[in-house]
């Protein structure tokens, strides 16, 4: 498929793209760089699963045309002085790489043509891992969908630039560059979220570079009438419902009791309008105690839903944000070199910003046009591994599959089990799928990590 | 489909076992499909280390360039002896014993022992040529070093078989030292007195004895083994 074939639509003009030749992190994006360790860093990624196996090269051309038209994701990483920064990446685009068992591997400044996200196939699947400073998962889906059309479109499948998908041949919108907490940012209020240090999972970690994948594929609607019938949104009912899967192992376990507490990424660009492919999330940390008492599910949800309720509003999220620039304005903090603001942030991050004990992100319905939907059989988000043992769930929809997929640093899985039989019992059907190796795959799986191959 | 009997989810086709609860998958009529790609790659990937290949590049740099100018001065001050070897040989044996294991990353740990022992006795043999005195080195130093290389390999191999308990691991050390205190004081006296004889072995015994017993039971009762872990946490 050459350019020819292309949709006017898709076909790019030339000279066309003007992007700043450097990016200053935004708010969000300043800690991943700083607790990022050699074997670890902050990771996400995203997936589709087309109707037909992926063909490489045509993927390594549409990755080319597509990355253009992301000029916040074409780039490498820098270090100032006083700060990170994001410098145009010349190279053409990251390479395209044959997916693997255990992906969210840590990058490296060095590594991957200096990119900072990754792109595989397998059979059917195109995903594309982000480091987290470089976007959300709004910025991420965007880049996968525009891609996805963008391969479509060079297999002879015409898909019309709408909604989540951009026009790669028209030039970036200065807004889709933008550092949006700097625009919003402007409460005097300050809100400092304090989670309580917070029940952590024991278990045998899986090593490094490795951690378990565990996707349950679930009707959408059955799901969303659950929770319309609890009165509640999808994210509180499967936030409730993992929280309270943790509780019961920590009652089970005979321990000192600590609060569960689950960390809610929210996309703030619905309170706050932007189109800014960069990060512009903000969290909600709701947690139960249970010292207080004994829970019963529905107050647990009711405690979810009570705390989204009082928290999830545009005051309280820009003094939030403002609470968390206010750092970042601080001229003391910002005249500070960065390797002493590296050493601060690392130690803060490792007592107090990991308190949490799982994640819920719910990245929602993902909507493309008609043209493209016979050619897409579902999406699936995953968060990569956490530093500590912990087990994190990502939620995507797509028409009426919803994936929930649950990533877990531990061998042990009786958290994956819990949560999906407690999803069978509640009468949604769950398909199961997992990157864990079973039996003889296992041995072999270690044989072949044992190597370093 | 093939369904879960334990957990009630549905399985992909090329699942041989549900990942959930490890039942093995059983379908009558429709049989594991090995044929289809699994949903996930079962091909791992490992970063390669870089870091440490770079960190081994640069130290093998200042170990050479060190080498080298010592080399130099001392030919250039002939008179002043041939001290310039001892920088050699140490250089060689800091390579062999820190930067080797960089270079050679993941490989069997009994390669590490043996290569360790060896550098450490040609090193030590090195010294004994250099001076001109080889007694010493072939009647203590080559039993002593050989004694080292069995005890590190057992206890490599012992550590390797399963995972060992703290107090375990100290009473393997306190044997080793004592039975190492008992083997130098023996060969010391072949060599000075030139018959056999113990001397101060006899009080590190003593002790190894003693702290074997507390470890032993330390090792056997794990309420007294939790009251000191309570008792003397950091």
């Amino acid at each position: 498929m050459t350019d020819a074939n292309l949709s006017p639509a898709i076909k790019p003009k030339a000279n066309q793209i003007h992007s700043p030749a450097w990016y200053r992190l935004d708010n969000a994006a300043k800690i991943y760089p700083a607790v990022k360790t050699y074997k670890w860093s902050m990771m996400f990624r995203l997936g589709v699963l087309l109707d037909e196996p992926v063909d490489p090269p045509v993927l390594e051309a549409a990755l080319e045309e597509t990355i253009k038209r992301f000029p916040t994701l074409a780039v490498r990483m820098r270090q100032g002085l006083f700060w990170y920064y994001l410098e145009h990446n010349p190279a053409a685009a990251p390479p395209v790489r044959p997916d693997i068992q255990n992906p969210c591997q840590r990058v490296k400044w060095r590594e991957n043509r200096r990119f900072l996200f990754r792109v595989y196939y397998y059979n059917r699947r195109i995903a594309c891992e982000f480091f987290h400073s470089l976007t959300d998962g709004h910025g991420g889906l965007m880049f996968l969908n525009t891609l996805t059309a963008a391969y479509l479109a060079r297999k002879g499948h015409t898909v019309p630039p709408e909604g989540s998908i951009l026009d790669i041949g028209a030039a970036p919108d200065p807004e889709e560059l933008e550092d949006a907490f700097s625009r919003y940012a402007n409460s005097k209020a300050r809100i400092v979220l304090r989670p309580p240090k917070s029940y952590k999972i024991e278990g045998t970690g899986t090593g490094d570079y490795r951690f378990n994948l565990t996707a349950g594929i679930v009707p959408a609607d059955k799901l969303l009438a659950l929770s319309r019938a609890a009165g509640v949104s999808v994210t509180e009912y499967l936030s409730a419902l993992i929280v309270d899967v943790f509780y019961r192992k920590q009652l089970r376990e005979r321990k000192r009791q600590r609060p569960v507490t689950v960390q809610i990424p929210v996309n703030v660009r619905k309170y706050f309008p932007s189109k800014t492919m960069r990060n512009f999330t903000l969290y909600m940390i709701p947690a139960i105690d249970p010292n207080l008492g004994e829970y019963t599910f529905d107050e647990i949800l009711s405690n979810i839903n009570l705390y989204m309720k009082g928290n999830l509003n545009g005051k309280r999220l820009n003094a939030h944000m403002s609470t968390n620039m206010m750092f970042e304005r601080n001229p003391i903090i910002r005249a500070a070199p960065l390797f002493l603001k590296n050493l601060v942030l690392h130690v803060v991050y490792r007592f107090v910003g990991r308190r949490h004990t799982t994640t819920v992100t719910n990245m929602g319905r993902v909507s493309v046009p008609p043209e493209m939907r016979g050619h897409v059989l579902r999406y699936e988000a995953v968060l990569g591994p956490a530093l500590d043992n912990s087990v994190h769930c990502a939620v995507i929809s797509y028409e009426n599959k919803m994936v929930i997929t649950l990533s877990n640093t531990t061998e042990e899985n009786d958290i994956e089990r819990d949560f999906f039989t407690r999803l069978v019992k509640l009468g949604i059907p769950v398909k199961i799928e997992s990157n864990r190796p079973s039996g003889e795959d296992t041995h072999a799986l270690l044989r072949q990590l044992r190597r370093g191959t | 489909m093939p369904y879960c009997v334990n957990c009630g989810v549905e399985l992909d086709r090329t699942q041989s076992a549900c990942p959930l609860c490890d039942a093995p998958v059983l379908h009558p009529t429709c049989p594991v499909d090995t044929e289809s790609p699994a949903p996930y790659p079962q091909a791992v990937s490992l970063p390669k280390s870089s870091r440490k290949k770079y960190l081994a590049f640069v130290l093998t740099g200042v170990l050479a360039i060190t080498s080298g100018v010592c080399l130099v001065i001392n030919a250039l001050a002939a008179d002043s002896g041939l001290w310039s070897l001892f920088v050699l040989f140490s250089c060689a044996l800091f390579w062999l014993l820190g930067i080797l294991p960089l270079v050679l990353w993941r490989s069997s740990p009994y390669l590490y022992v043996l290569v360790d022992v060896v550098s450490i006795s040609l090193y030590i043999y090195s010294f004994s040529v250099t001076l001109d005195s080889r007694g010493w080195f072939m009647e203590i130093m080559l039993p002593m070093l050989g004694m080292l290389l069995v005890m590190a390999l057992a206890m490599t191999a012992w550590l390797r078989r399963k995972r060992r308990e703290w107090p375990d691991i100290c009473m393997f050390v306190v044997v080793s030292a004592a039975l190492s205190s008992l083997a130098v004081d023996l060969l010391l006296h072949l060599a000075v007195d030139g018959a056999p004889g113990l001397g101060f072995s006899f009080v590190s015994v003593t002790c190894g004895a003693a702290l074997v017993v507390f470890f032993g039971f330390i090792s056997r009762n794990r309420r007294f083994r939790a009251w000191l872990t309570r008792k003397f946490h950091v």
